[in-house]
């Protein structure tokens, strides 16, 4: 904010801070943005509230236990593991596709075919989760069931396949622009010590832009952890934890999934609806961790 | 002084940019163990001069190269050449300095990690000695493992020569290197390309006349992309033959 032109008020009496200019848009401003924090207040601690009675019935069992049967068993454990081994299945099939084309577009494209692909990648990033869901169902679990030889492809080796090809165009585009925000004249100086285009971008241009990257890659782990539609149709919409644990070709269940299935039918009322807001609880603090992690990196990355 | 054979050598070259001149009809040489001041003013084709004897222009939109340039007997634009150690053979220093986001030591052997990443062991006395070279080692030897963003400007730029050095060039393009340094880090760098050119072909483009008089014995002055005058450096100063170059000289 800068402060008002008077040349009558100079004098230091009158350098007050930001407080010195607190006309009618300081207040609207303020007024908005308190909205905006009450309504994210309001809904920690509506779930918070509406999960409470679940929490106290259960115990610890609600985080650690592997059954949960409506009316009866209320364990997330099943559903937890779900969207953790989703996301981390789409993190690893994503990654190197994602730092790999952000690498080839940033450094070895010419500039004009770098702006289609980059704006191909960011409308990809902004299409709705059910479209790669439909995309899921028909191609990708059809495809998974034939190459492995599996009875369902629905299963969550699928959800973080798809998960993968979702959060591929996001995490790409960003940490390209990571790369693309290296400036110029480090590149310069390790072309001219006569290292090779790739010498410069690997001990150059990655590990400046190494920051801005993590924060990529999180802020697509945010999405991915989130997903629920697109997961919900191919993730095979069963709650327990594969035996052994790593058999990733079994179906699963991740937190939203279950929630998109179940909240319609637990009428907004009772214990199962409880334990439902309490998974959602859960997911907003994990979703939260990774927001979080994500902005710090990104934060990082500017000088 | 000069010896005969020169360092490089550019015959009848043009360089354009999407089809657009910006040099042409370049014929020039540069001498090993000597000092060629680039004057000119800004725009003039000076930077583009010095970048075209490196090859840094390669990876710009639409550049292209006609003619020959030669460094040390070698045509640098004919097929099979290896633009990469030829630039190691072609140190260059830019207007701007330029450290990288590492310590002092880090980045005085950053070439040399890449080139002879085998010397490893002797990466400290290498460092001391370039950073020596570089008039920038008592000034720098009690923290050489802080960033070297905390250097000077001044300390900065010598730190980027020593960088350079540690690649074994035996030509440097100079870019206005103090052109954003105060006189007594200009007097510092001035100093070191003393230095340099004693076993050096240095090439040096300023707009500080004075700098060029002081520090070269031959001189070029480039206009609109051409060269109007070339010579010994108290022929030109004091009897130029062009008539741009007479204005340029008596501003």
């Amino acid at each position: 904010m800068s402060p008002s032109v008077d040349p009558q008020a100079n004098g230091p009496e009158r350098n007050e801070g930001p407080s010195s200019d607190r006309g009618p848009a300081y207040w609207v401003c303020a007024f908005f943005a308190c909205v905006a924090f009450g309504a994210a207040g309001i809904l920690l601690c509506y779930l918070i509230g509406e999960s409470l009675p679940a929490l106290r019935s259960q115990g610890w069992p609600f985080l650690f236990g592997k059954d949960w049967f409506a009316g009866e068993k209320y364990g997330a454990l099943p559903m937890i593991y779900g969207s953790a081994m989703a996301t981390a299945l789409a993190l690893a099939l994503a990654l190197p596709f994602a730092l790999g084309g952000a690498v080839f577009v940033s450094e070895f494209l010419p500039s004009r075919a770098r702006l289609i692909v980059k704006s191909i990648m960011e409308l990809l990033a902004g299409a709705p989760g059910i479209i790669y869901g439909l995309l899921g169902m028909s191609l990708l679990a059809p495809w998974i069931k034939n190459a492995f030889g599996l009875i369902d492809g629905n299963s969550l080796f699928a959800a973080g396949a798809l998960l993968g090809i979702m959060v591929l165009p996001t995490v790409m585009t960003l940490s390209e622009d990571a790369l693309r925000s290296v400036p110029a004249e480090y590149r310069e100086n390790a072309i001219s010590l006569g290292l090779t285009k790739t010498e410069v971008v690997f001990s150059v241009a990655v590990p400046q832009a190494l920051p801005g990257i993590a924060g990529a890659v999180f802020l697509g782990l945010g999405r991915a952890m989130g997903e629920t539609i697109a997961v919900l149709l191919v993730i095979g919409g069963i709650d327990r934890i594969p035996s052994p644990w790593y058999d990733v070709f079994s179906p699963g269940q991740s937190i939203p999934s279950k929630l998109g299935r179940e909240a319609a039918e637990s009428l907004g009322y009772g214990l199962h609806w409880n334990a439902l807001m309490g998974l959602g609880l859960v997911l907003l603090l994990m979703t939260m961790a990774v927001a979080f992690a994500g902005n710090l990196f990104l934060r990082r990355s500017r000088p | 002084m000069n010896d005969t054979k020169p360092a490089i050598e550019i015959r009848d070259a043009r360089v354009s940019f999407h089809g657009k001149t910006v040099l042409e009809k370049i014929d020039c040489e540069f001498h090993p163990r000597s000092a060629t001041a680039v004057i000119g003013s800004s725009g003039s084709g000076k930077t583009t001069l010095l970048r075209t004897i490196a090859r840094m222009n390669d990876g710009m939109d639409g550049f292209r190269f006609r003619g020959k340039a030669f460094v040390q007997g070698s045509d640098i634009y004919g097929n099979g050449t290896d633009v990469c150690s030829l630039r190691r053979k072609v140190g260059m220093v830019f207007q701007k300095p330029c450290v990288f986001p590492k310590s002092v030591f880090e980045n005085a052997v950053f070439g040399l990690k890449h080139h002879q990443p085998e010397r490893k062991k002797e990466f400290p006395e290498l460092a001391e000695r370039f950073l020596r070279e570089a008039f920038l080692w008592d000034e720098v030897k009690d923290r050489l493992h802080q960033p070297a963003a905390v250097l000077s400007q001044g300390q900065q730029q010598r730190l980027a020569i020593a960088r350079a050095l540690a690649v074994g060039p035996e030509i440097f393009l100079m870019d206005e290197p103090t052109a954003s340094l105060d006189p007594k880090s200009t007097q510092a760098i001035e100093e070191l390309v003393r230095s340099l050119k004693e076993k050096h072909c240095v090439v040096l483009a300023t707009h500080n006349l004075g700098q060029a008089r002081r520090l070269c014995e031959e001189v070029l002055f480039v206009s609109d992309g051409r060269i109007r005058e070339s010579g010994p450096a108290g022929r030109v100063f004091d009897n130029p033959l062009d008539e741009e170059a007479r204005a340029y000289l008596s501003q």
